[in-house]
């Protein structure tokens, strides 16, 4: 089932102070353009000041990519939850795609969704159940990482 | 400066100063990227990428080609960042993450499109708000928002397709030089504030400058 190229890295953070929604669109936007140039794809959620984010790719891209991460000021309390060879990727069509609660969803922009309440309360709940909770993000469901299997 | 710094300002300055600091302590010993040894100055290491880039691109001084060559990439460097803004039953459009607030709250038959002129973008709508109440949905930013040029058909906005590079004019403020955004001034990069600041009610952003001087850019339409 592994696959010795492909990775997955789950984790969440704590912002140092609330990002604004501009400020969230310029995060994706620079986290897109990096992952692009990476071949890098996943999912970022944000949820009052907590991040929660879903990075898969070539283990080498997703090492570089995950040390500028944690050198990046703007968050805290860093917390790996899942550092492990995946079989396919779940995100293969974005390379951010991203979850917030409410108001995104006039803004039009591409791969951004609305996150249910009840998806979020459960990532602030049990945090540790993070990757299976963002993998029902994914067209392909959570597959392996599906609740019923943890 | 004797006055604590409003929190937002301090996050726009996020960066910039730093970089400003670290590279003019190394005034006169010009920081050069050491490829052969694979060693970056620390200075380098500390600079954000975009203002990196305006620094070289503004520097009056630079040799000849160095000051648009770091134009151009620090062009693609935004460009690069751009969102692409997706509404139902309208071609794509890529945008900057500074026009979110402005586009989350146009009417739906609102349509944003290439302007000839590749700086700009075009809004166009049978009936658009006026320009006052567009430029209060944008944000300080909503300062370099303009009318297009009038004709029989549908009412027409130009915006910068890069709110965060452009022209800048100087003004005098209180005694201080203070800049504002110009769509033909002389180029600098602006770091836009998301909304107004109780303290500064007219403080719009910082604009980075000819030879690494910053100057607080001012809305030109004070509330308060």
């Amino acid at each position: 089932m592994s696959n010795p190229n492909l990775s997955t890295l789950v984790y969440y953070s704590q912002a140092v102070e609330p990002f604004s929604e501009v400020e969230l669109l310029y995060l994706l936007a620079a986290a897109r353009s990096r992952n692009r140039a990476e071949g890098l794809t996943g999912l970022l959620v944000y949820d009052e000041g907590q991040f929660f984010q879903w990075i898969e790719g070539p283990p080498l891209s997703l090492q570089r990519v995950w040390h500028s991460i944690q050198k990046d000021p703007r968050h805290q309390s860093l917390r790996v939850i899942t550092d492990a060879e995946i079989p396919i990727r779940l995100f293969s069509q974005w390379h951010m795609q991203f979850a917030h609660r409410g108001g995104s969803a006039a803004l039009h922009i591409d791969g951004l969704v609305e996150a249910s309440p009840d998806v979020l309360e459960a990532l602030h709940q049990n945090p540790n159940r993070a990757p299976e909770i963002l993998a029902e993000f994914s067209s392909l469901g959570a597959g392996p990482f599906a609740r019923s299997a943890v | 400066m004797g006055s604590p710094q409003p929190a937002d300002l301090s996050k726009a300055l996020d960066g910039l100063l730093t970089g400003l600091d670290s590279l003019m302590s190394q005034r006169d010993r010009p920081p050069v990227l050491r490829a052969d040894r694979g060693v970056v100055p620390e200075a380098l290491q500390f600079l954000p990428t975009m203002t990196a880039l305006a620094v070289g691109a503004l520097q009056s001084s630079a040799p000849a080609g160095v000051a648009e060559a770091s134009l151009q990439v620090l062009r693609q460097h935004l460009s690069s960042r751009l969102l692409l803004w997706n509404p139902p039953g309208q071609p794509p459009v890529r945008v900057s993450p500074r026009w979110a607030l402005l586009l989350s709250r146009l009417p739906a038959e609102a349509r944003l499109q290439p302007d000839a002129d590749p700086r700009f973008l075009r809004l166009e709508a049978p009936t658009l708000p006026d320009l006052a109440v567009l430029r209060d949905w944008a944000g300080p930013v909503g300062q370099t928002l303009h009318r297009g040029p009038q004709t029989a058909g549908p009412a027409c906005l130009r915006l910068p397709a890069l709110p965060e590079c452009g022209g800048v004019v100087t003004v005098e403020a209180r005694g201080h030089a203070a800049a504002r955004w110009s769509p033909d001034g002389p180029l600098g990069v602006f770091f836009w504030l998301d909304g107004a600041l109780d303290a500064m009610p007219d403080a719009a952003g910082l604009a980075l400058v000819g030879e690494g001087r910053s100057l607080l850019v001012l809305s030109p339409h004070p509330e308060g």
